[in-house]
Formats: structure tokens, C-alpha cells, sequence
């Protein structure tokens, strides 16, 4: 939404008072997050970057200004030669917590108040103000005086009022903090909207923001970058000592939400009507990104299938059984190896065994002539080799006792096995002692740790524990998951149906993928009743509930009821709510009491149309298993690919569409973007995103896919 | 209570009964001189009294100074607020003491200030004098004394609004690429228009009372600097009921003034005609 071309950004800041030292760079047209504990530093970075502060030392620069990476950069900040370019002529625009609007100017004039500044025409003025309160969802509040408006209405007019002055960069410190609850998911989505292509850092202390907003993730902590990279694998596998703190703890992010995020288990009608129309707006668009509800689902998934490995659930398995039976399994401890490998020094090529010192003095001109010694097939273990002499051997027979190196065939003249024994092979260069041979415990000693715990058991692996004489392992116990199906006219596969009924598709299907991904799985199917619901979770069996179906908004959502009524018991905790994804808005996560003792499992609500939950299970529940059970490869490939067809896609969600490839490599999608087209889903190669804020894609447009079959 | 036409139903914090019992006293204090002056005076003759020569001219000067010492406080007093509350730079504090001395000073000390400062024989009067410009006990002079009692009045409103108010706004219309123009005219005045319409009323009533500064650097020449206090004082000596009567119209111009630094209305219909002349 930006104008002209994206410029990037640099700072290097070291910064005495404040205890700032850091490197960071923002590619153009990407956002950065920046996250940390309190006091990390990460305001003072702004606040440089702004030119509010002018640091000890350091540079702050915009690179390859006009899209041009050989553009010189424009030094905002240049502590070297004292520059410091106003912040009014930076083209750097910074949100804060709090909207700051004027307050005795209307919305309107508000948004209309940076273009002016720029100089344009008032007529000119207004229609980007107004272009940019359509964006935000504000366009009923222009007329409205700014200090009339709600904390969640001011901030969507800041958002509106910062991107309207068309800057070059966008800074937003904690822009969500402030704003109460029911706004913030529409506000992150009108954010993540506004910050495509353009040039910004986010500061935030939001697991969910960074996710939701950000392309990459820098980890302050203390002044210092700690973690840096692309945001998706930063926040899957975080290094730093802050991130891992947060999924670990039952109510990790600040701000009073835990990893479930809000916990609600009303209806999504429900909260809409008491407090008036601000709450309604924001419950109306109280989404999470597929982003967030991944990682938030991941967050609570995780810790369970983590206790798999630990030393009371972990299992002994002889490595012979799992050649026989192959399927997902994480190794629970360290494999060792039992004999070194190679167990003797081997021959690499097919050619002649040598003492190295011999050949030191050959050259094309002045060869060295050896004698042909006995040869040695694989298998075979020769004479050691006397002085004068060559073995002919082959790849992987045991170099003789005496011999340092091996000389492939090609090498020598003549370059082929023939001349006998006792007849002489000229050598054309000198050869370093080594070469060639694969010495013994090369590629593991007796007692070296060959696979570590938390390896994947796949055929790779079971080789290398077959070559090094391991014979038994100890793995880490297949996640036991209980998948509900719900609905009382949800008959299992084979029973005879009733008028009205159907057979248990998602069931089937789910079971086989989590079967699939390595899990061990119990399918049960419950009419819409709460207490045979709850009648499920008296056995504490399950390490992971899975449900389809109940969640939504209908009369008799059984998930949604039973959850509810456990949570009044204290027994649950839960979110129920919608994905801004299409198929599979509706989904829920919970943790629930399981069992006499009350012990807690996660809970993973999908809804229950078949192609919705199926998708559901790859978005959300797949990743996580394959991280516990070994599942390889743990991610789907992606790749991307142009459309065949246009598509059309309500850009207030993430489309999840099928489709396959075809020769040229276009994405043809297939069936239509409904959710109960189980036999299209069956006949697609991959999953075809249609991000969040895309409304229509043109054929030949780039799509991302995920390959599935 | 139970009889009022609008009830209020929200309660209010109680007070110690004791709190209430000194406020009422120090109530009465300020209210029952000026309720038993408006019971001696001769109210039969009060418009023939506050109609005379004299007394016109002096009520006449009177408005027509503290109008413009008060213009000329607006114009010199908001740069000086801005400056105090906006900028830092060493001796800072001292500056805001200096500036804020006319408020603690008697206002004779004032005058004499003045008179040294701004007389024939001190530096500034004696420049100005060989240009040809006479300023004491011209009517000139009686402004410069009241900008110089009245202007902490508007400083220290203003200051304190702009400190409240905090940089926020501005910076954010730094940051949406306003200059320091642009955001003084469009952000940070408007912003703070009401108190400095506070200001501004409280900078006129400390003109219309003043007395020992314009007496001590203006003199008493009816019409030229003879304001209403300054008629007061003498028609004292000579009038006692035309005293009376022109401190009853001073006390009615001073409760029409206080009417309207304590009317929001006001200060809202002044914001909001500023806020309709720079909407884009």
C-alpha cells in the first residue's frame, strides 16, 4: 500500500547510557520484530531510528533509496559526523502505544494531517485520508471529533493517520498494548494488512503480534541481539533463554493471556450486545490469524508430547523390529555405537595399495615402477605389503598392514587390473599418505554417540545403528491421542445409516493422519451429548484429545458445551473462537482434566466438516507431531508455483484451497473453496494459500503451496 | 437536597466535618467584605456617581489597557511559556524564577523597577528618549506596568497546561512531517487553547486591579493614566460614597471576568472556532 519502492533500513547503534549495542537491518519491505524482556533496549531503538535520540554512537541509514540497491544510502543518523536529520524530514513515522491523536481535530483532519504536511492539495489531502480510513474500518468515524472516540477507535485512526503520511519506514512500539481486548484481533489483522511491502520494526511483547505482523524476529535482551531470523523459525524453535520462557509457563505472554489466548467458552454470538457497539465491532472481528492460532496451538501441544521422551513413558525397541515395522519414532536417548566403523582401514577406490614414501619422487616424466603384489578382493584380508611392491584392491577390502594409500586405477599404467602378479605398473605422481583409505572408526568409535536423543528413527538412521552393531534403542513413546468425532448423526464406517445419518468420514481420515504422523490413536464417535462427552475423559489414557465438530455457533455444539461446563468446574481451560481461515473458521483449544486425578491434556478442537478438519490437522496439528514423533519430512514441501485460473477470495481470511499441479507447473485448484468436498481433497497434490488481505489473484499470479500427496 | 430539579446520583467522596466547617469560614471571609462595602454604599445616586467625568475616563482607561496589556501579554507571554516549558538549557530554572518575579514582588517595588528601567534618566527610558519617544506617565506607560504585573499570570497557566499536556501530540506530528511551524500553529496552540484563554482572563483581571506599579512608574493624570483603582484611591479622600460606588463596578466587571475563566463554555466555543479554521 506504500507509494514508489521500498527502501530497507540500518542501524548500528552502541550506546553507553542506555547499555544499547546492536546491528540490525530491515530488508526492504519487510517487517522486523523486535522482542525482549523489559528494558531490553528495544524503545531506545526506535526512538533512534525516529531521531529522538541521538545515541553515543551509532548510524542510522535507509538503503537502496528509490529501489535501486546501488542507490546511496540516506543517512538519517550519523553520530560520526554529527548528523541528525529532523524527524519531521526522516519519512520515518512512529506508532506508540497510545494514539496521541489531536485531539481537537476531527478524524478526519487527523489522517488528513500528515499528506497536508507533505504539501499536497487539500482535495488530494482528503482522499488519501479517506482511502486510508476505509482501510482501517473507520470510515464511519470521520466526521467524529478525536477525542470522542474509544481506546480500540483511536488506535485504528493512528494506524489510519501513520500509514496516510506514506512513510519510508514504520515504527510501531507495542502499537496493540494499550487497546482493549475484543479490538485487538482486528486491529493486528487492519496492521498486518497496512504493513504489506511496506518497510517497518514492531516492537512488541506479543508472541501473537510478532507472528501475526512480522516477515523476521530480532530477540533483544539486555542491549543485545540474542536471536535474529526469519519470524516462523525464531518462534518455532527459539533459542534464547526469553523466548523458551514463554511457551514453558502455563500463562506465558504478558498481558494476562495465556497460551490459549482469551479464554472464552461462549459462543461467538455471545459478548456482543451488552457493552454496545464497540464491543460488537470487535467481536465481530475477533479473529486469530492462522499464524497465531498455530503457534498458540503448538505452545500447548508441545509440553505433553515433550513428557513422551522422558525416561517413564520411553520404550526399548530392538532395532531389528523397527526395520520390520517402520514408522515415526524420536529416539528417546543417545544410541551409541557398539564397535567402531569402519571397523578396519578400507580401501575408498578400486586401484593399488601403496607405501606413500615410495612414490614421493614419480612424475610424468620420471614414473616409479612397483611390483604387482597379490590382489585383495572385499572380504579378503591380503599379506601385508612388502617393500617394492602394489596390491591391486578393491573398494572396501581391508588395506593391507603396510600400505598408507590408495591409487585409483585410472592413475596408473596401464590404468586397468591384468598384469599379474610379479609383473611392474608405473606410478605418474607422488601420492599423500591416506589418500583413499577409510580409516578404521572413521565414521564412529566404539562408544561415540551416533544418533543423539531426539533423533528421528528413519532408514538413514536404522542403517547407521545396523553398521555400528547397535542393537536396541530406547524411543520415545507414540503420543496417545483420543479423536473424537461428534454429532449424533455420525455413524462409524460400515455401520448401516439411518435417514439423516453419515458415515464418520473425519474420523477415518484423521485417524489415518495421525496414525500416519505416528500417533496411536482411539476414534470414538459421540452423539451431541455432553456426558457421553465427558464420559470419554474418565479414563486418564490420552496424551492429546483431538475433536471434530461442536464448536461452532449451532444449537447443540457438544464440544463447545462440554468444555464450557468443565471449565465452570474448573476442570477446563479453553478458547473457542474463529480462525480467519477458509475452510475451518471455527476451532477451539483447551487443556481439560482427564482421568480421577484431574490431570491436564491438551485439548485441539477442529470443526467438523471433513475438508475443514483435515485441513485444520495439517495447518495446526501436523508440525507439532512430526517435531515429537520423527516424523520426516517435519515440514510439507512448499514451493510456489503461478495460478491457472484467477481465484476470488474474501480477504478477511487466510483461503486454504486445494489443488494439483500440471505439466507446465501451474497451480490448478480444485473443488470449490467449501469445506464438504472430501472426494476433491482426495484428489489433490497440494495445499494452495490465498493469504490473509487478498482479494482476487489474476491467472498466472504467484501462489505458495504446500505438497501433500 | 431532595429537592433539586436534576437529582445527582452518583455520590460524591465525604469530607471530615471538620474540613467543611474551616471552608465555610474562610467563605465567608473573602465574601462578607465585599457584601457589607455593597451595604454601605449609596446606591440612590450610584449610576449619577459612576457617570461622571472622572469616573468615565477612568473606567474608559481602564478597559482600553487591560485589553491591550492583555494582547500584549498573549503575544509575548505564549512564545515565553514555550520556551520555558519546551526547551532545556543550563540556568533554566533561574530564567522561570526571574520571569515569575513581578508575582511575588510588591507592586510599588515593580513600579520603581520601571521607573529606573524605563524613566528619563534610565538606560532604556533615556534611548528612547533621544528617539523622541517619552514614555513615562503616558498612558503608554500605564501598559507596560500591567504586562509587567500580569504576565506570570499567563506564563505560569500556560507553562503548567503545556507540561500536562506533554509532547505526544508534537511528536507525532514531527513524525507525520510537520515542522516546528506548522506544529506550533496546528498541534501544540490549539491543543492548549483553553488554558490559555485561562491565562489570558487571569492577565486581565490582574491588569484591571492593578494599582501601586501604575501609580509609582504612571502618576495619576485623569484620562492619560488615572485607571479606575487609581480613581478610587482619590475620590477616597474626597467622595467617600463615589468610592464605594465605583469599587461596586469594579467588583461587578471582576465577577463577570471570573464568570468566564469558569464558564468551560466558553473556552470550548473559543476551541472549537480554532480547531474549524485549520481542518484541512
Amino acid at each position: 500500500m506504500s507509494a514508489g519502492p521500498a527502501c530497507g533500513l540500518h542501524v548500528t547503534v552502541d550506546d553507553a547510557a542506555r547499555g544499547l549495542r546492536a546491528d540490525v537491518t530491515v530488508a526492504p519491505g519487510r517487517t522486523l520484530a523486535v522482542v525482549g524482556p523489559n528494558g531490553a533496549g528495544k524503545s531506545t531503538l526506535l526512538s533512534i531510528v525516529a531521531g529522538l535520540y541521538v545515541p553515543t554512537s551509532g548510524r542510522v541509514a535507509l538503503t537502496g533509496v528509490q529501489g535501486s540497491t546501488r542507490a546511496p544510502d540516506r543517512v538519517l543518523t550519523d553520530t560520526d559526523s554529527g548528523l541528525l536529520v529532523p524527524p519531521e524530514r526522516r519519512g520515518v513515522v512512529l506508532l506508540g502505544q497510545r494514539p496521541e491523536l489531536f485531539e481537537h481535530l476531527s478524524v478526519h483532519a487527523n489522517v488528513a494531517f500528515g499528506p497536508r504536511s507533505a504539501g499536497l492539495r487539500r482535495a488530494d489531502a482528503r482522499d488519501v485520508a479517506r482511502r486510508w480510513l476505509d482501510a482501517v474500518g473507520a470510515q464511519g468515524l470521520a466526521r467524529r471529533r478525536a477525542r470522542a472516540l474509544s481506546g480500540g477507535q483511536a488506535q485504528r485512526v493512528a494506524i489510519a493517520r501513520a500509514f496516510a503520511a506514506e512513510p519510508q519506514v514504520v515504527l510501531l512500539d507495542e502499537p496493540l498494548a494499550a487497546v482493549d481486548a475484543p479490538s485487538v484481533p482486528h486491529l493486528r489483522e487492519v496492521l498486518h494488512r497496512a504493513l504489506t511491502d511496506v518497510t517497518a520494526i514492531v516492537v512488541t511483547h506479543d508472541v501473537a503480534d510478532a507472528l501475526a505482523l512480522a516477515d523476521d524476529v530480532v530477540v533483544l535482551d539486555r542491549g543485545r541481539v540474542v536471536e535474529h531470523g526469519p519470524a516462523v523459525e525464531v518462534l518455532d524453535a527459539p533459542r534464547s533463554a526469553f523466548l523458551r520462557q514463554l511457551p514453558g509457563t502455563p500463562w506465558g505472554p504478558p498481558g494476562g493471556h495465556g497460551i490459549l489466548g482469551a479464554v472464552s467458552t461462549q459462543g461467538p454470538r455471545d459478548g456482543t450486545t451488552h457493552t454496545g457497539e464497540r464491543e460488537a465491532e470487535g467481536a465481530e472481528h475477533a479473529r486469530r490469524t492462522v499464524e497465531e492460532h498455530a503457534w498458540r496451538v503448538a505452545a500447548a501441544v508441545r509440553p505433553a508430547l515433550a513428557a513422551l521422551a522422558a525416561a517413564d513413558r520411553a520404550a526399548d525397541l530392538a532395532v531389528a523390529d523397527a526395520v520390520e515395522d517402520p514408522r515415526p519414532r524420536l529416539l528417546a536417548a543417545d544410541a551409541r555405537a557398539s564397535v567402531a566403523t569402519p571397523g578396519f582401514d578400507n580401501a575408498q577406490m578400486d586401484g593399488y595399495a601403496v607405501r606413500a614414501a615410495e612414490l614421493a619422487g614419480a612424475s610424468a616424466t620420471a614414473p616409479v615402477a612397483l611390483t604387482v603384489a597379490e590382489p585383495i578382493p572385499a572380504g579378503h584380508v591380503g599379506d601385508p605389503l612388502a617393500t617394492g611392491t602394489a596390491a591391486p584392491i578393491m573398494t572396501g577390502a581391508p588395506v593391507p598392514d603396510g600400505a598408507d594409500a590408495v591409487v585409483r586405477i585410472e592413475d596408473v599404467l596401464p590404468p586397468r587390473f591384468g598384469p599379474a602378479p610379479g609383473a611392474r605398473v608405473s606410478f605418474t605422481a607422488p601420492v599423500g599418505a591416506g589418500t583413499f583409505v577409510r580409516s578404521e572408526g572413521s565414521d564412529s568409535a566404539a562408544g561415540d554417540v551416533l544418533l543423539p536423543a531426539g533423533s528421528p528413527l528413519g532408514p538413514a538412521q536404522l542403517g547407521a545403528l545396523v553398521a555400528s552393531a547397535v542393537e536396541r534403542v530406547q524411543v520415545a513413546a507414540a503420543p496417545r491421542v483420543l479423536l473424537v468425532s461428534t454429532g449424533s448423526e455420525v455413524r462409524a464406517a460400515g455401520e448401516g445409516l439411518g435417514p439423516g445419518q453419515i458415515h464418520d468420514a473425519n474420523g477415518a481420515s484423521l485417524a489415518a493422519a495421525l496414525r500416519a504422523a505416528g500417533a496411536e490413536v482411539r476414534a470414538r464417535t459421540v452423539a451431541d451429548d455432553v456426558a457421553a462427552f465427558r464420559s470419554l475423559l474418565a479414563e486418564p489414557w490420552p496424551d492429546l484429545v483431538v475433536t471434530t465438530g461442536g464448536v461452532s455457533a449451532g444449537a447443540y455444539e457438544v464440544v463447545r458445551l462440554a468444555v464450557g461446563a468443565l471449565a465452570a468446574e474448573g476442570r477446563a481451560d479453553a478458547w473457542l473462537g474463529h480462525v480467519a481461515m477458509q475452510p475451518g473458521g471455527p476451532q477451539g483449544l483447551a487443556t481439560v482434566a482427564v482421568g480421577p486425578d484431574g490431570g491436564r491434556v491438551p485439548l485441539v478442537a477442529f470443526p467438523g466438516n471433513p475438508v475443514s478438519a483435515l485441513v485444520s490437522f495439517e495447518l495446526f496439528l501436523r508440525p507439532v507431531l512430526a517435531q515429537a514423533t520423527g516424523l520426516r519430512p517435519a515440514r510439507r514441501g512448499r514451493g510456489r508455483g503461478p495460478l491457472a485460473d484467477a481465484v476470488d477470495s474474501p480477504p478477511a481470511v487466510h483461503q486454504v484451497r486445494r489443488g494439483v499441479l500440471d505439466d507446465a507447473g501451474r497451480v490448478v485448484l480444485v473443488g470449490g473453496p467449501g469445506s464438504h468436498l472430501l472426494a476433491r481433497y482426495a484428489a489433490a497434490t497440494v495445499l494452495v494459500h490465498v493469504p490473509l488481505g487478498v482479494a482476487h489473484l489474476d491467472a498466472g499470479d504467484e501462489v505458495e503451496y504446500e505438497e501433500i500427496g | 437536597m431532595r429537592a433539586s430539579v436534576r437529582p445527582e446520583r452518583t455520590v460524591a467522596p465525604r469530607l471530615p466535618w471538620w474540613l467543611v466547617a474551616v471552608a465555610a469560614v474562610g467563605i465567608a471571609f473573602v465574601v462578607a467584605p465585599v457584601v457589607v462595602m455593597a451595604t454601605r454604599g449609596d446606591w440612590a445616586s450610584f449610576w449619577s456617581l459612576v457617570t461622571s467625568a472622572s469616573s468615565l475616563d477612568a473606567l474608559r482607561l481602564s478597559l482600553f489597557t487591560s485589553v491591550v496589556s492583555t494582547a500584549v501579554c498573549v503575544v509575548v507571554g505564549v512564545p515565553v511559556a514555550m520556551v520555558l516549558a519546551r526547551t532545556r538549557f543550563p540556568g533554566l530554572s533561574v530564567v522561570r524564577a526571574l520571569v515569575l518575579l513581578p508575582l511575588v514582588l510588591p507592586p510599588v517595588v515593580c513600579g520603581l523597577a520601571l521607573l529606573y528601567a524605563f524613566g528619563r534618566r534610565g538606560p532604556i527610558g533615556h534611548a528612547l528618549d533621544d528617539a523622541g519617544i517619552s514614555i513615562a506617565f503616558t498612558t503608554t506607560a500605564v501598559v507596560i506596568s500591567h504586562v509587567f504585573v500580569a504576565l506570570p499570570f499567563l506564563v505560569l497557566t500556560l507553562e503548567g497546561a503545556l507540561k500536562v499536556r506533554g509532547t505526544g501530540p508534537e511528536l507525532a506530528a514531527a513524525s507525520l512531517g510537520a515542522g516546528p511551524g506548522r506544529t506550533f500553529w496546528l498541534v501544540t496552540l490549539p491543543s492548549v487553547a483553553p488554558a490559555l484563554a485561562g491565562g489570558a482572563l487571569l492577565a486581565f483581571a490582574r491588569s484591571l486591579g492593578e494599582f501601586g506599579a501604575t501609580l509609582t512608574f504612571a502618576g495619576s493624570l485623569q484620562g492619560v493614566t488615572r485607571t479606575l483603582p487609581l480613581e478610587i484611591y482619590l475620590q477616597r479622600e474626597t467622595d467617600p460614597d463615589a468610592a464605594v460606588a465605583l469599587s461596586m463596578l469594579l467588583v461587578i466587571v471582576a465577577v463577570v471576568v471570573v464568570a468566564l475563566v469558569h464558564t468551560a463554555g466558553g473556552t470550548r466555543n473559543f476551541r472549537r472556532g480554532l480547531a474549524g479554521s485549520v481542518a484541512p
